[in-house]
């Protein structure tokens, strides 16, 4: 079983959703008592915002989960192993064969010259005229 | 900078060239030399372009640099060196030495 991808983060959504939801279920007996009509416009504001939230929050956390599995099911396919594979001699050495062509190919290209320098060396006297 | 007279001259300038790596490169032909004050520094570039005799003709400042084409191929993509500045002043064999006073036939001086 891998470990939670992320804990501190899902302990923090938890915190933060279980905050929402008593707050939420307030705002709703609040929207059902006899209040005047803005007074409930108001709080049905309220409730749209804290309830978007909370969708927002268990979308993140149902993503945690898919990350979780996702790392799960990786581990079970062997991760982070991944072994050579093995082929037949033939295919083997078919693969040899093209190994060889493309190294003649490449062998074909040298990088190009890219600077010149020019050494003065060191100056000599003139010969003397005869 | 380099500094030499005009009793001097640079026999033997070569010519290194390389790639990005470092590594030594070639050039597509000979390499084509040139002086960029032909009145301060003559250029005589060996047959293959890789080396080059440079004589100093007169005082003043010049360089040398070389041109050629890094593609090896039907392209052509140039590539240039050029030397540090060459600074050419007067030799003492071009120095004055000797100053010599030529007195001519006296003459009788005229008489008042």
């Amino acid at each position: 079983m891998a470990d939670d991808p992320n804990p501190q983060l899902r302990a923090e959504l938890n915190a933060a959703l279980a905050d929402l939801d008593p707050q939420i279920r307030g705002l709703h007996d609040l929207a059902a008592v006899s209040i005047s009509a803005d007074l409930r416009a108001s709080v049905q504001e309220q409730i749209a915002e804290r309830e978007h939230r909370r969708n927002l929050i268990t979308t993140a956390l149902a993503r945690l989960d898919d990350a979780h599995d996702a790392m799960n099911t990786l581990e079970a396919d062997g991760y982070p192993a991944l072994p050579q594979a093995t082929i037949i001699a033939s295919q083997f050495n078919e693969l040899q064969e093209q190994q060889t062509d493309l190294e003649t190919a490449i062998a074909l290209f040298r990088e190009q010259a890219s600077r010149m320098t020019v050494g003065l060396g060191e100056p000599s006297a003139k010969p003397k005229p005869a | 900078m380099a500094d030499v007279t005009t009793d001097q001259f640079f026999p033997s300038v070569v010519l290194t060239i390389t790639d990005a790596t470092g590594a030594a490169a070639t050039v597509d032909g000979v390499p084509v030399w040139a002086s960029s004050d032909e009145t301060v520094l003559a250029v005589t570039a060996a047959a293959d372009g890789m080396s080059a005799s440079v004589d100093t003709v007169a005082p003043g400042t010049a360089r040398v640099s070389v041109s050629a084409d890094a593609d090896l191929g039907a392209g052509v993509v140039s590539l240039d060196g050029v030397s540090e500045d060459i600074n050419v002043i007067l030799g003492p064999s071009h120095q004055a030495t000797t100053m010599t006073l030529v007195l001519g036939a006296p003459s009788a001086k005229t008489t008042p």
